[in-house]
């Protein structure tokens, strides 16, 4: 049964030709939302549920991204190749995400195999029943994954090990795709217990975008998921970072790096964690000193001080726990790192004690709100926006008036996010990528993953 | 009578149109010369273009000078007209206008989007950077060490080592061969003047070709485009022509690296885009290793069967000048050859006993399925308007599409996997650190 249901007419001054997002919520409470977009005549059907990798307990990491991938093998009434076979043969394009906070699983299909799909979807998000074998078969597969995302890769070995350090307590201290040792580790129970006490309605959100009317949705929402038991709502008590008492930092060698790499992360707040107030002046703060060509660390290092050939800032205010405000400088072959340092928090600082140009100020403001007009050109580009608002329990509403938003942040609110990165000496890491050869050698590193398991 | 009778017509056509486009294919003949393919697309205030050009890609960088098409392409970003790098920059982002400009092998292709609003300036801006690019010493300096920043950085990835390796397996003397990207010291040789004499031999009036999605009408594009692109060189003036090229076949090649997985890209011969058989081609790919669909004779075999691989998968890549079949695949390294294995007995398997009429019907369904999802977005659909102009696929093409597909036959698909997937007409390049070297390889030192 249907509780409630609110339309927001959006977009601002595009309202005429805007899309009415509505929501409802079943009386199991799945929170259904729906984005119309009659372009082509398909839909995106996307679940989503508030927990990810940061929900795993100590020692068992990898277990969130390890059951998304289990969730493709199969129930009673659809196999293992099944699934992927009948979503195949009606054209459709399906996929799943794990994140810290989340996982999501979607298809995108023609808008006629809409009810096949929420068959298939509602049933195995309640009866999944892979076959025993396939658990450690897929075990192989997602460290191969890791191998693959991570282990040959320097750069995301610098990340990894980033984290590590930056968060002291906190589960996003965590690789997302878990730490190998672990992951060789996880069983059966572990998956299923993992599913079974999670993945349930009051845990989920489905966003259904696409050629799709209320009238048409309700029922179909109704008759395929209104039986899903409610279960247990899912509170989360993540264990917290304590005060941070000294900066850290990350040196990491590895064979041929011809070309360093300086990364900077600092805990910040996000829009649900921290002083959330500063979130969206954040986002706009990190446009300015760092979103591209015209920044002011691009201007300031690589084109005036020619310290560098990249230098650039990002943020993602989304996260249920901390964020991160990050720094990334490709540095030239002779700059010490240290110079890279002073001269990226000169420009934190400058932003932190002066105020932006009206210019500089109105130009970012321009670029950033016609974001939720180009992200319309797509079936489902806005639905996996407010399906990561929702997980994170923030209101569509910060979407829909997305343009009001960014062009209410005051130039005073801008230094204030400055000033909270520029003030924040200790809750942060500095990580560097250099080259292993002519240092002294450790064990050697890139020969770590030989002959294990 | 006639004018009802046509109305009829008219009505009984355009009730026939597939819903694929939401309207047609209009090619657009401007005052200035240029043919531009239009699909008008009202629902969103936004207006994308692609402008392409024919032969001014990667295969066509100088001898030792590999990198300068990619050069060439992302210098027009730097500066144009009264504009340095950073005042055009600003000029973009304060109109929110987004705009590209990328090489592949075969073309570099300027991408621009805009609001409805700030469509005349895009069109303005698109035209400065194409027509009066400045090519300013800093930007030149700059540009080149961002390249070679980039290069740096891809020289430690083990998937751009193994792609390196086996492209010049694939194309020995042919440009194909070499990485767009370029080398340090390639890179290093290339003059600001050799950049600006690429540009003006090779974006030129002969060699484009203009597609366009969004909110605007034949009537207003037309002097807009004018406006902009009639001070591009009439003639291309190419150095040398790209010949077309046959790709090498038959090889195991080996090189170690200390690496946690090891790397293997696979290729043979494939069919040219305007071959007849095209659609066979890519129809028995999709059955052979298309990604998406999750149940490949690969993905099948590697993946879900034997847990070797996270990733593997296949495409039919043709190119201006030659065609691939090709894919790859990361394993284990102590478990590399046993993949190897595994992918020749697939290959043997298809191209001796050929596909199943469930596993065709399979295919042809999800590629007919998921091909109106693709259109969602202008951009995906003003990609192909421009290289249906290239390769001559005709105005309705993205309403024949569907029907190309489901027009192959199991014999046809049959008859191309016997006589194309030859196990031993494969390039197989492995890149990693296994105890052993793959049995019957020949190793680079």
């Amino acid at each position: 049964m249907v509780l409630f249901a609110v339309a927001w007419t959006p977009w601002g001054a595009q309202a005429a030709d805007a899309p009415a997002i509505e929501t409802f919520t079943l009386k199991n409470g799945l929170e259904v939302i729906m984005v119309p977009n009659h372009r082509v005549p398909a839909v995106s059907h996307s679940l989503w549920f508030r927990v990810g990798a940061g929900d795993e307990v100590p020692g068992k990491t990898g277990l969130a991204h390890y059951l998304e991938h289990m969730m493709f093998k199969g129930t009673p009434k659809y196999a293992a190749g099944e699934y992927a076979r009948i979503l195949s043969r009606k054209g459709g394009q399906k996929n799943a995400v794990t994140g810290y906070d989340y996982t999501y699983y979607y298809v995108n299909i023609a808008k006629e195999f809409l009810p096949l799909v929420m068959d298939i979807e509602s049933d195995r998000v309640q009866n999944l029943a892979p076959d025993k074998e396939s658990f450690p078969k897929e075990r192989e597969v997602i460290i191969e994954e890791r191998r693959m995302r991570i282990d040959t890769r320097g750069l995301a070995q610098l990340n990894e090990q980033m984290n590590a350090t930056l968060f002291q307590n906190h589960p996003y201290h965590n690789p997302s795709i878990g730490w190998k040792q672990e992951m060789a580790q996880l069983t059966e129970a572990d998956v299923m217990g993992f599913y079974h006490r999670y993945y349930n309605p009051r845990n989920a959100i489905l966003v259904v975008a696409g050629d799709i009317t209320r009238e048409e949705l309700e029922p179909l929402a109704e008759k395929y998921y209104g039986g899903w038991q409610a279960g247990e709502q899912y509170e989360r008590h993540w264990r917290t970072e304590p005060q941070h008492m000294a900066p850290r930092f990350v040196e990491l060698y590895k064979n041929n790096v011809t070309q360093r790499v300086w990364n900077r992360d600092y805990i910040a707040p996000s829009l649900v964690d921290g002083n959330t107030k500063l979130a969206v002046p954040m986002m706009v703060m990190s446009q300015i000193l760092g979103g591209g060509q015209t920044s002011r660390l691009y201007q300031s290092l690589v084109v005036k001080q020619k310290i560098a050939t990249s230098a650039g800032s990002s943020y993602n205010p989304l996260t249920v726990g901390p964020s991160q405000f990050s720094l990334e400088v490709i540095p030239l072959k002779t700059v010490d790192m240290s110079a890279v340092a002073k001269a990226a928090e000169a420009e934190i600082h400058r932003l932190a004690t002066e105020p932006v140009s009206d210019e500089e100020l109105q130009r970012v403001k321009s670029w950033m709100k016609a974001d939720v007009i180009y992200d319309r050109d797509s079936l489902d580009e806005v639905a996996m926006t407010l399906g990561r608002l929702r997980v994170a329990a923030l209101d569509i509403a910060l979407y829909t008036e997305w343009p009001e938003r960014i062009e209410a942040v005051t130039k005073e609110q801008i230094q204030q996010a400055a000033k909270v990165i520029d003030d924040n000496k200790k809750a942060v890491v500095t990580g560097y990528l250099l080259d292993k050869n002519g240092h002294n050698p450790e064990d050697d590193t890139d020969n770590e993953e030989q002959d294990d398991d | 009578m006639i004018k009802r009778a046509l109305l009829a017509l008219l009505l009984l056509w355009l009730g026939c149109l597939p819903a694929l486009a939401s309207g047609k294919v209009q090619e657009i003949k401007t005052p200035g010369g240029f043919t531009v393919w239009l699909l008008e697309e009202h629902s969103l205030p936004i207006v994308t273009t692609r402008i392409l050009f024919r032969d001014a890609g990667s295969a066509a960088d100088p001898g030792q000078k590999e990198g300068m098409a990619g050069m060439a392409a992302s210098i027009l970003f730097e500066g144009a007209g009264p504009y340095d790098a950073a005042a055009f920059q600003r000029e973009l982002e304060k109109s929110a206008i987004r705009m590209g400009f990328d090489s592949d092998e075969d073309t570099i292709v300027a991408s621009l989007e805009s609001l409805t609003e700030h469509k005349e300036r895009a069109f303005e801006l698109l035209g400065l950077a194409l027509t009066k690019p400045r090519f300013d010493e800093d930007a030149f300096a700059r540009l080149r060490g961002r390249m070679i920043s980039r290069v740096g950085q891809l020289n430690i990835d083990p998937s751009f080592i193994a792609r390196r390796i086996w492209q010049r397996q694939v194309f020995p003397t042919h440009s194909y061969g070499s990485m767009g990207v370029g080398t340090p010291d390639s890179l290093k040789r290339i003059k600001r003047d050799e950049v600006k004499d690429f540009v003006n031999r090779y974006l030129t009036r002969q060699n484009l070709y203009i597609g366009v999605v969004g909110d605007i009408d034949a009537q207003t594009l037309a002097p807009l485009i004018d406006q902009a692109l009639g001070g591009l060189p009439e003639k291309f003036r190419p150095v040398a022509p790209v010949a077309d090229v046959e790709p090498a076949t038959g090889k195991l090649v080996f090189k170690r690296n200390q690496t946690a997985q090891s790397v293997v890209f696979f290729s043979a011969p494939g069919l040219r885009r305007n071959d007849k058989d095209y659609y066979a081609g890519y129809v028995l790919n999709q059955i052979m290793g298309g990604g998406e669909a999750m149940s490949s004779r690969l993905f099948s075999e590697i993946r879900e069967k034997r847990g070797l691989a996270y990733s593997t998968s296949s495409s039919l890549d043709p190119m201006l000048h030659s065609s691939l079949f090709k894919g790859g695949f990361s394993t284990r390294n102590n478990e590399v050859g046993q993949a190897i294995d595994v992918f020749r007995q697939t290959l043997a398997e298809l191209q001796k006993n050929g596909v199943t009429e469930a596993e065709l019907q399979d295919a042809k369904d999800y590629l007919v399925g998921t091909f109106p999802l693709r259109l969602d977005n202008n951009g995906t659909i003003a990609n192909f308007l421009v290289s249906m102009q290239l390769y001559d696929l005709g105005l309705d093409f993205l309403d024949k599409r569907n029907d190309l597909v489901k027009a192959v036959t199991i014999e046809d698909v049959n008859r191309i996997a016997r006589d194309w997937l030859l196990p031993d007409r494969f390039v197989i390049t492995v890149l990693g650190n296994p105890k052993q070297a793959p049995k019957g390889a020949v190793e680079l030192k």
